[in-house]
Order: C-alpha cells, then structure tokens, then sequence
C-alpha cells in the first residue's frame, strides 16, 4: 500500500497537529509579540466553515497549500473540519445538523460575505437557514472568527457598488447583529493558501491571534507593501520617484500619457519591469506576494509566479477598498491612474 | 405514500444549491417521482459591473468562480476583443489555451475524486474523522481493499490537482483567478525554462490521468454498471466549443455545436431563450441573453429558484464534458450518470494529451499581448466553456463604461428550474426515475446530481435591472422554498 501521508494512511487516526503545527509556526517565522490578542484564540483544533456570497475561490487556493503542510496534512493533523459544504462526506439535513449540533469552542472560518438585503434571503446555506442566521448561530458558540478571502473580511467583490444585496463583511455583519467578538481577517481574493494555513496553526500552537494590523490581518503577511519588496523597486525609484509629486502633488501620469517618451517602465501590458505607468497598486497594497509568490512547487518553496511577475499589475485583492477603489485595473495612454 | 426529501444543503458542489425530490413507489421500488433544484445564493454582479472600465471585466468576471475562474477571463477577453474585431496572437491563444487546460484538468481531478467518489465509498476504518465522517453508509457503497486503494488515490489526487495549478500559473500568473488573461492575450512571454517546467508537471498529470483517474472511474463503473441506465436527463445535449487552434476560433479541440433529438447540429445563438417562469424574476421571460433583462423578485410565487432557465429551441439542453464529447463525436457510448464520470475522465486526458503539442507552437521570447485601442461603444459576445459546459459573455458598453453584462453560464443550464412550459431542467428531469432505498440517506439522489459537476456561483450571479432599478426588500416565508 504506498505511503500517501507522512504518516501513513491507517495512522491517520491519530492527530499529531501539535508536532506538525509547531514545525509550521517555526517555518513561518510567526512571532509571538507583546501585541498578540489573547482574545479571539484557541487550541481546539475543530473548525466550522461556512460560506456566504463567495465563488469558492478561497477554498480553491486552500486545497492548494504546501508551503507548509499539504492540504491532506491540514485536513488529517492539523485541524478537525467538522463542516465544509464543498467536502464533506454526508449532506442535507445530516450534514447541517451535525454542523448545527457542535459544541462551543471551534474555530468559525467565513468565506464569502453576508447579504443583509431581503431578510437575509440573498444567500441560504443549510435547512433554508440563511447565511446571516447562521452567522449569528455559529458566532456566539465559536472560540475564533476568522473571516478568509477579501469578500469576508471586507465586503469585496460581493459588496462592489452599488452593492443590490446590501452584503456586509463578517465583521459589519457581526455589528450589526450585535455580536461583539473580535475577527481575524485573512484577506485576498483568492486568499493566498499560505495566509490561512499560517494562522490557523499559529493559533492553534499558541492559543493566541498572531500580531494584527490596524485592519485585523495577521501582519507577518500583510505587515509589508507589495511595493516594499518588489523586485522592480529600484526601478520605481530610478524612474518615478523623484518626479511623483511634481506640478502640485500630482503623479505625473495625471497629465502625462504613458506613451509619452519620457515615462519610462512599462508602458504596455506584457512588458517586464516596474509597472507604475500601468496602474499596479503595489504601493497601495499589503501582502508578501513578491517574495511568497503564488502556487508553490513544494514544502517551503517560493512559489512559481505571480501577478506582476506574470507582468500584470497589482489590483490590490487584498485591500479593504477591493475593487471599488482599485478600479481601474489596468491603464492604458494613462487614462485613470490613480495616485495615492 | 409520496415522501418529500429536501436536500439543503447539498454538498460537494461549488455555490449554493438545495434539492427536493418527491419520492413514491412504482411498480413496487422505491423512485423520484419529481424534482426541484434551487440556486440559494444571489450577488447581481451585473449590476456591479455597470459602470466600470470593459477592460476590468476579465479581472471581475472571473471572481463570478473561484473553480472555473479561467473559463470566464477567456469568455470576457473574447467578448471584448470581438468588439475591437482582433484576435490574440499565437502565443496569447496558445498560453490562454494552456491556462485553461490546465485549469480543466485540475477541476476535473478535484470533480471525481474530491467532489463525486465519496458516494461510492465507504471510508469506514480507512478515513474515519471528519470531515469523512459523519456520511451515508449505504449496502450498495464499496468497502475493503478497493476503497482503501480509492481513498489513497483521493490524497493523491489532492497533489495532483495543485499541481495542475502550479502549472496553469507558469503562465497564468497565479491560480486561482489569473491576471494574465486580458482582452489582448495573455500578459505573460515564454521561454525555454517556463516551457519545461510546464510540460514535467504535464507530463506527470497525464501519466496521472492514465494510470489512475480513468482506471478508476473505470471501477466505479463496473462496481456500480446500473447507473449506465440512470439519470439520463433530457438526452439533449450543448457546447459552444473550446480551446481554439486557428485564431478565428473556426477550429476548435471541442467544437461548437448541439444534440438535439439524437440528431447532431450546428448552433444559432439565436435561439437561446432564458424563461423565468419558475424562477425569482419579475423581468420579462424568454429573452435571449445578448437582450437579457432581469429583475429579482424573491415573493412570486410558483418560483422557485435564482437560475432561470435556459432553452434552446424551446427544448432542455445539457452542457459539460458529455456533452463536448459526444458532439465532437469522441464519446458516444449513451446518456447517464456513468457516461457524464466516464466522459469527464477521457476529455481529461483528450486535452493534457493536447497540450503537450500546442506547447511546442509557442514563439519563445515574444510577448502573448498585443495592443490595441478599444472602441469607446460596442456590444459583442465571447463563447468558450467552463469545464462544467457551455460559457457566454454578452458585453455592452458606451462612453468606455459598461452597461450591461450578461453571462450565461453551464449550471445555469443544468441545473435550471421549471421553464415556462412546465419543463424541468436536464437535472431535474435525470432524477426522475431514480431509485432510493433509503429515504434517510438518498445517496442516490447525491450521485445523479454530483455527475453534473454543479457550480451555483456560476449559475446564479446576474442581473440586468431595468434602468431604474431598485433593490426590492422582501419578507420571504419559509413556505415559498
């Protein structure tokens, strides 16, 4: 029988998640700080995840983990995920029942946002039980929110203008239903698989909320611009840096075409280099996607690509002002740049 | 004595989805007598994107799915490009063909192993936490050594389809939703080094596809042969076609095309209809999507569903890999549960096998993007599929905003609700007729449904108000589901 797991397949009863979620936290050089947030956190390893107005991309990139542990690993070592519409074995009533029926102390994950326009009725999600009820259900009995994908932590695409279904992030959601726990947010769009995986187990290690932001994102991976350490940064400074603020504190492709002679970089999509001239919104987004990258080949490697790599600039996915103030993604002869 | 089940939520789908079948005996068995299936989730992208910049569509629309998100970049890449009268080059269609292959092959790995093969097997003693468990256990599910070696195939097939997307993001840029999809081609330029990382890890997805995906579907299907012989759907069948070879699209992997009344033909767009009868809309029924009109009203009453319900020739169509198959004429074996697994598992392989040549058409060191300036005003449409089926884009836009986007999607077909002439949509008419042993675990029913690979993100997104809309608030009672 080949060995799938480290582990082995009939061991896999067994859940090793402290060992594997210490070696975890230590690859992720997630530190603990006098910052951390002793509410919110937790050691019991059971999660819940519902999803609300989402397209499922979040637990796409999920199931795409290795950095730190495969998705298999997370599935079997690390966490107990008692409910996930899109994998679970049993459905309907069973399924929703036993979801329904766990006792307080799991972990709440949230993908997707939570319509709060027709008494809820924009989305349902089990037993003709909408999203928001079953926000609410499951909120008051988890020991740790964590709202995944930028849909959840901030609205996003689901709450884009002029937002017909009134849809809400978890956290607005939560206020308006009264409920004061504190979230973790984990944005992206789709989150990046390494960004949860990271969390939960740093979480579940210490049964403490990593450092936050002022936005509630774990900052060892949204502490930094994308800007900060993009490859291309010395060609931003080179090439636009010096003239950002001239003529009254306007970017120069305020006035200036990006096809004009003297802006350099890319000026077209497709060209390698520093993509200013082409609105990325590096300089406006946090997350570590230039060193992490995106899709990686195996356990503690950077991944193969990624968006400016891919020569397409930053759209700022994991923003609280995705996409509405990200709009437009691409410039073309300098239309719509936007300065920040 | 008909017994109602209602099945909400029904898991191992992407989105929102809630079925209920009336269950009876006939002719002394157990069987589905009549079936309703239910899109339950609602964003109005539509009205999202009014307004906005077309060129940004192909970064939005993909978030309409995070399974099939490169399906609907290409659609919207081709809508937008036929309103400037402009193909990509050779290396934008051969990268986006790529993406996309890629793409299909990991949803196709993920369909069977992770979303449809559970209802065949019972993990008990091999997988026994959640969340395997709690499940059915029913008689008929395989048990012993042939679901320990299913089980173990099910992990690895966890690596194999993030591999698939590893290998989509070589020129994808990132998966899911890729950025290098843009009206214009693809974004990224070839080189010796991205090519031979593409085709080891293809190289390893076919042998994959080979060795154990085909050969397991293959078990199932000889542990399981009745299911030739259930959910067989409307037997009507559609594509729009996918994975262009030439660059007017004239030639296609899989072409466009439709089965309609076992008689193969070729497609006219116009005889799309979308009928809301049935569904949550106030907007006129029966209109073709490039004149889609949709206004949500969750109160009326008769409806029961947020898809409408898509016809062609006022007739029910299936789309997906079946349906891409059997009009390409590459599988033709019959109708049914099994042929959607069977058919779903050899186009797999049809299109990695493809792959591997249109890697060596690709021009090493040019750009797959190629400029040029869009109209300020057009209307226009984009065809390609997801791997679940038949994808359009219909565009419009004026004063370089959009104003109005209509997608119609492959669950939209599938997994429609009663048209206006009271007939069922291709899922609802595959459960008729299903036998159910046990009321408390239809696991049946759960086979007919997950062989259509439903994806409800898709199926439900849209709406093109009326020009003065406004959102309608509703009190909706329990009893209108």
């Amino acid at each position: 029988m080949a060995k799938i797991l480290e582990a082995g397949i009939m061991q896999i009863s067994r859940r090793d998640f402290l060992k594997t979620a210490a070696a975890i936290g230590a690859a992720a050089g997630i530190e603990l700080t006098s910052l951390q947030d002793a509410l919110g956190a937790t050691n019991d390893p059971r999660v819940i995840w519902l999803q609300g107005q989402g397209c499922t991309g979040c637990s796409v990139s999920f199931l795409n983990s290795i950095y730190y542990a495969s998705a298999a690993d997370v599935l079997v070592k690390v966490i107990d995920l008692e409910f996930h519409s899109t994998l679970i074995a049993s459905a309907g009533s069973k399924a929703w029942n036993y979801a329904l029926s766990r006792s307080p102390g799991f972990i709440l994950v949230v993908e997707g946002a939570i319509p709060t326009g027709a008494a809820g009725k924009y989305c349902t999600v089990g037993g003709d039980m909408t999203v928001l009820n079953a926000l609410k259900l499951f909120a008051q009995k988890a020991n740790c929110i964590l709202s995944v994908g930028t849909c959840a932590s901030f609205g996003g695409l689901s709450a884009g203008n002029p937002n017909p279904t009134s849809a809400r992030s978890v956290s607005a959601a939560l206020s308006e239903l009264g409920i004061t726990k504190s979230v973790v947010n984990i944005p992206g769009c789709p989150v990046h698989p390494d960004w949860l995986v990271g969390t939960i187990t740093y979480i579940l290690t210490n049964s403490a909320l990593p450092s936050l932001d002022s936005y509630r994102r774990p900052k060892a991976y949204f502490g930094a611009k994308v800007h900060d350490k993009c490859p291309n940064l010395s060609s931003f400074n080179a090439y636009y840096a010096g003239a950002i603020n001239h003529s009254g504190g306007r970017a120069c492709l305020k006035c200036h075409s990006n096809t004009d002679e003297h802006i350099p970089g890319a000026k077209k999509l497709g060209q390698a280099g520093c993509l200013f001239a082409l609105n990325c919104k590096g300089r406006q987004t946090y997350a570590d996607c230039p060193t992490r990258k995106w899709n990686s080949p195996g356990t503690s490697k950077t991944g193969v690509n990624w968006c400016v790599g891919g020569k397409s600039p930053c759209h700022g996915c994991t923003q609280p002002n995705f996409p509405d103030g990200m709009s437009p993604f691409f410039a073309l002869n300098g239309n719509g740049v936007n300065d920040d | 004595m008909p017994t109602v089940i209602k099945i909400d939520p029904v898991t191992r789908i992407e989105g929102h989805l809630k079925i209920e079948v009336t269950v009876d005996l006939v002719n002394g068995v157990n069987k589905v007598v009549d079936a309703k299936s239910s899109g339950t989730m609602f964003r109005g992208f539509e009205q999202i994107l009014v307004g906005r910049d077309p060129k940004d569509a192909t970064i939005y629309t993909q978030r309409i799915c995070g399974v099939c998100p490169v399906s609907h970049g290409l659609a919207s890449s081709l809508a937008l490009e036929s309103a400037f009268g402009f193909s990509a080059n050779v290396n934008g269609r051969i990268m986006r063909n790529l993406i996309l292959g890629a793409n299909f092959i990991q949803s196709h790995i993920l369909h069977f192993y992770h979303l449809a093969a559970l209802d065949y097997i019972n993990t008990k003693g091999v997988l026994d936490m959640a969340p395997w468990m709690p499940r059915y256990e029913t008689a008929d599910m395989l048990t012993g050594s042939i679901a320990t070696t299913l089980v173990e195939h099910y992990v690895a097939a966890l690596a194999m389809r993030r591999k698939a997307h590893q290998m989509g993001a070589i020129f994808g840029g990132k998966l899911p939703c890729s950025p290098t999809i843009v009206a214009g081609g693809c974004t990224e330029t070839p080189t010796t080094v991205k090519i031979a990382e593409f085709r080891a890890l293809l190289t390893e997805l076919r042998n994959f596809i080979n060795a154990t995906l085909i050969p397991d579907v293959r078990a199932i299907a000889a542990a399981f042969p009745g299911y030739y012989k259930i959910g067989q759907g409307s037997r009507n069948l559609i594509a729009f076609g996918v994975f262009d070879l030439d660059s007017t699209g004239s030639t296609k992997l899989l072409k466009r095309g439709r089965y309609t009344d076992t008689v193969r033909a070729s497609l006219d767009l116009n005889q799309i209809a979308e009928y809301v009868s049935h569904s949550w809309y106030s907007s006129p029924t029966g209109l073709n999507p490039a004149k889609g009109v949709t206004i949500p009203n969750a109160l009326k009453t008769g409806a029961y569903s947020w898809i409408k319900a898509p016809r062609y020739l006022n007739k029910v169509h299936e789309a997906g890999p079946l349906a891409r198959m059997y009009i390409n004429g590459d599988y033709t074996r019959g109708i049914s549960v099994l042929d959607r697994l069977m058919a779903r598992a050899l186009e797999a392989k049809k299109v990695a096998d493809a792959m591997d040549g249109w890697l060596n058409q690709l021009n090493i060191g040019t750009s797959g993007y190629t400029y040029k300036a869009m109209p300020s005003a057009a209307s226009s449409h984009g065809l390609t599929e997801a791997p679940r089926g038949a994808l359009g884009h219909w565009v419009s836009f004026s004063n370089s905003k959009l104003t109005s986007y209509q997608v119609l999607t492959p669950t939209a077909w599938n997994a429609s609700p009663k048209d206006d002439a009271g007939k069922h949509g291709p899922i609802e008419q595959a459960l008729v007729g299903t036998p159910v042993k046990d009321i408390s675990q239809p696991v049946e029913v759960l086979r007919v449904i997950h062989s259509f690979d439903p994806c409800l993100s898709c199926a439900v997104h849209m709406l093109r108000p009326a020009k003065n809309f406004s959102p309608v608030v509703v009190n909706v009672p329990a009893a209108a589901f």
